[in-house]
């Protein structure tokens, strides 16, 4: 059912989730946490990553009852077709929103820093043209590019370490003075730049080996983000006093801003030119997620003939998303499918797919 | 559809109308086979006698050794008069055919026929003059050290440069023929222990499925045979040298040469395949790396750095530390157009000299660099149209593209250039980076006989990048790259036994 030709490996799909989870998020995360949490940022992204650990357990153990199922394959077996073949379209939905929801920040951040007049429409045609002759491949090809473009995770890990030479470790003292309640408010916050790991329901599949092997390949992934966003929320921490912190949207920015080499004045440029490799993968891997869905429904698995007019539809919505109230208004819808989709129904399904003892073949 | 039809039709009407014994008569087949190849000046005949028969000899003499015809058929055939023809004609290729209709077709492939009379029966005799230049070093495939013979456009010397470096019975070779009017003669070679039998099956059946009149330069085959046939970047290596042919072959990959081209064709190969030469291996290993590093930095720096330049100039010149901007802003100023129609203007000047170097004789080729160095470089400057810091950018572009040592690479690095320029142009540095993505995922997706192009790379395997960026020590290549997917992965385990089997050292 599974050509051997889409498989891929394990490695890859530790990749996968790390592509499909660094995002926009890890510009304005720190700014995001400190206002809540203060000192004690950087503790709540690492609640956050707890959390999303356990969220990629129930996803898991969701998806390993269906071995060979993906998540639009897999529901009309547990709820009934109707009501299954609807929340796989719930999921494509979400899915879509939230590439739009990714390209319309990218859009912003880079006419705010880069481009300032160039017009919104073509810079998103640029990245979802690249964007879609990548999502229309097979996946064996798309985890083939995430595996070296992880390789400017290193990269920016490194610009990063530039800053550590003007820091000041009290800056995040005390690390209790939200307290404990604000410091796990925060970590809900955090969450959200943490999205992708729900990729596991559509590739799980696709994926060779034990199961066993597979979440363990998903937490690492998972696990190497939250390292890299506690890192990056540690040193905003400790070189921007917590004054100024909240009139900086984008904090990694500033501070990279600041320094320079002999030849490179603005390492900044750098950075975001680099960025964009990080936020054309997740965009794939969204895409991919949504139109492996489309695919299933309307073109008999497919995918590859549903890429141009869910691309279209992405580029609509994140056109819309250009006034700060509907960017809010994406924000808020954003939460709340997170909970339903990525939370809420897979630990429902869970329950109900253990209680009625339904599991793929 | 129909038309296949009719064509399938008439294929197999031909097929079975174009048996015909060969007559009795002498006069009738001469006359055959003068009417099948139309009075065709250069056939001559020659009568002989024997067995007390009279008999034909027929040939081309331009095609024939007429002087193997006079040695090896007619001074023993008039000699012993009689006796059985087999056994008197002193030549390696001897058939018997009765399908007259053959005939033509044997005969220009430099056959000579025998004919006699009351038989009805035809010798053929393989008598193909060999006209071939010497075997040179190839001119635009240097080595400064290692082997500096190359491939002629001899079919069997070819065969027998390659044979002659692997003396293993693994070696096989295969021949096909292909081009419905040419019959262009193409063989196929590969280690029978090593190289995947999927992909020999693949060439093979690829090459068999190939249908055209002509064929007549590599490329032509090259085209019929790649999967992406309409990607910029070469998938097939072309070479003139023997010695990389063969260390390929011995890498589990496969050879096609064709007669009459001096070119191998060598399948399927990775991106990377084509900034290795034999070079690298003939000297120190540290060498071989940093110039291999080299030649990849050059392939950076000739599809990037003219994009690069436009973007910084026109979108971020603050990237730059303040001197260098004002340094490079005063000569700009002067200059009326934009820089990508700058950008634009010069590389095309030098696509243009280029090939006018490749197509005018030696003698005239002087002109050429003066009126490129002097006229383009110095005077467009002086007269303010282009500015100097572009002269310099356009210049290092055409330096690093011309260091790949394929010809094909080369020129596709230049053209890349153009798209990225135009990017960089309307975007930036974020146009370029798109740009390089872009280039990256085609990269990622092209494959070739089931080979990832962009192999170590993209799919990653870190034992095969010891021989793709760098070239590691040769002792410590103890596998095959893993890309041709050889039957055989590990080479040996210990390259310098000395340094295992010597205890006393310890």
């Amino acid at each position: 059912m599974i050509l051997k030709k889409s498989k891929i490996t394990q490695g890859q799909l530790m990749f996968f989730v790390i592509q499909s989870q660094v995002g926009v998020g890890i510009l304005s995360l720190p700014n995001k946490l400190q206002a809540t949490a203060k000192g004690g940022a950087w503790i709540s992204s690492l609640i956050a990553g707890l959390a999303v650990q356990v969220i990629i357990l129930i996803l898991w153990a969701l998806c390993r009852r269906f071995p060979s199922d993906t998540i639009y394959s897999f529901l009309p077996k547990i709820t009934g077709n109707f009501l299954g073949k609807l929340l796989g379209f719930a999921y494509i939905v979400y899915f879509l929103f939230s590439v739009s929801t990714i390209l319309s920040f990218f859009a912003d951040v880079v006419g705010k820093w880069v481009l300032q007049t160039t017009p919104r429409w073509a810079l998103l045609i640029l990245t979802l043209f690249t964007c879609a002759y990548l999502a229309k491949e097979n996946l064996r090809v798309i985890a083939r590019l995430f595996v070296i473009s992880s390789f400017t995770i290193i990269v920016i890990v490194i610009l990063s370490l530039f800053g550590y030479a003007h820091t000041n470790i009290t800056y995040i003292f005390p690390i209790m003075e939200a307290g404990w309640g604000e410091i796990i408010k925060a970590s809900n916050a955090a969450l959200f730049p943490l999205v992708g790991y729900e990729v596991i329901l559509v590739i799980y599949p696709f994926v060779e080996g034990k199961s066993i092997g597979k979440l363990k390949a998903a937490s690492l992934g998972s696990l190497v983000i939250i390292l890299l966003y506690t890192f990056e929320v540690f040193t905003s921490l400790i070189i921007f006093s917590p004054e100024v912190m909240p009139v900086i949207s984008e904090p990694l920015l500033y501070m990279l801003k600041g320094f320079s080499f002999q030849i490179i004045q603005r390492i900044d440029l750098i950075f975001l030119s680099l960025w964009i490799f990080i936020i054309s993968t997740a965009t794939v891997s969204w895409l991919y997620m949504a139109t492996t869905g489309l695919g299933h429904f309307f073109h008999r698995g497919e995918h590859k003939k549903a890429v141009p007019y869910a691309v279209f539809i992405v580029f609509i919505l994140a056109m819309i998303a250009q006034d700060p109230a509907i960017t809010d208004l994406y924000d808020r819808m954003i939460k709340i499918f997170h909970y339903t989709f990525v939370i809420g129904l897979p630990l429902i399904l869970l329950i109900f797919s253990y209680l009625l003892r339904k599991r793929g073949a | 559809m129909m038309d296949l039809f009719r064509k399938l039709f008439s294929n197999k009407r031909a097929e079975k109308s174009s048996y015909i014994n060969v007559f009795p008569s002498l006069q009738k087949n001469k006359e055959y086979i003068q009417n099948q190849l139309f009075h065709s000046s250069d056939l001559k005949w020659r009568s002989i006698r024997f067995n007390q028969l009279s008999g034909l000899i027929v040939f081309f003499e331009s095609l024939s050794d007429q002087q193997r015809i006079q040695n090896e058929i007619i001074r023993p055939l008039e000699e012993k008069k009689e006796g059985n023809v087999d056994a008197i004609i002193a030549s390696v290729d001897i058939a018997k055919k009765s399908d007259l209709s053959q005939l033509p077709q044997s005969l220009v492939q430099g056959n000579c026929v025998l004919l006699f009379e009351g038989t009805a029966e035809a010798y053929i005799v393989g008598m193909a003059a060999e006209n071939k230049r010497n075997i040179v070093e190839p001119e635009n495939e240097g080595a400064i050290r290692g082997a500096h013979d190359g491939f002629i456009e001899h079919l069997i010397t070819n065969l027998y440069l390659v044979r002659k470096r692997i003396e293993n019975p693994s070696l096989v070779v295969r021949y096909y023929q292909v081009g419905k009017a040419t019959k262009t003669k193409l063989a196929l070679l590969y280690m029978q222990n090593l190289a995947n039998p999927d992909l020999v099956e693949e060439v093979d059946q690829r090459l068999g499925s190939i249908v055209m009149d002509t064929t007549i330069s590599p490329g032509f085959i090259a085209e019929m045979i790649e999967d992406n046939p309409s990607s910029l970047f070469p998938q097939i290596l072309f070479t003139e040298r023997p010695d990389r042919a063969v260390a390929h072959l011995m890498e589990g990959r496969v050879v096609i040469l064709s007669d009459g081209d001096a070119t191998a064709q060598i399948l399927p190969v990775t991106f990377f395949a084509f900034y290795q030469s034999p070079d690298d291996y003939h000297s120190r290993w540290i060498v071989g790396s940093f110039i291999r590093l080299l030649r990849l930095v050059s392939f950076i720096i000739a599809s990037l750095v003219p994009a690069l330049y436009i973007a910084i100039i026109g979108f971020h010149p603050e990237i730059l530390p303040v001197n260098l901007i004002f340094t490079v802003k005063s000569s700009i100023d002067k200059v009326p157009f934009p820089p990508i129609l700058e950008a634009l203007l010069m590389q095309i000047t030098l696509e243009v000299l280029r090939e006018a170097g490749v197509r005018l004789p030696s003698r005239v080729g002087q002109t050429i660099g003066i009126v490129g160095g002097l006229v383009i470089g110095e005077s467009v400057v002086r007269a303010g149209l282009i500015s100097y810091p572009m002269v310099i950018v356009v210049a290092l572009t055409a330096i690093s593209s011309f260091v790949a040592p394929s010809n094909e690479i080369s020129t596709a690095t230049r053209i890349l250039g153009f798209p990225l320029m135009i990017l960089a142009a309307m975007f930036g540095l974020i146009g370029i980076m798109f740009g390089i993505l872009f280039i990256l995922i085609h990269l990622c997706k092209l494959e070739s006989f089931g080979t990832a192009y962009f192999a170590p790379v993209m799919p990653l395997r870190i034992k095969d990048l010891k021989d793709t960026f760098t070239r590691f020590p040769i002792w410590s290549l103890n596998q095959r790259p893993h890309d041709p997917h050889p039957k055989r992965v590990n080479q040996e385990r210990y390259s310098r036994g000395w340094v295992h089997d010597d205890p006393e050292k310890e």
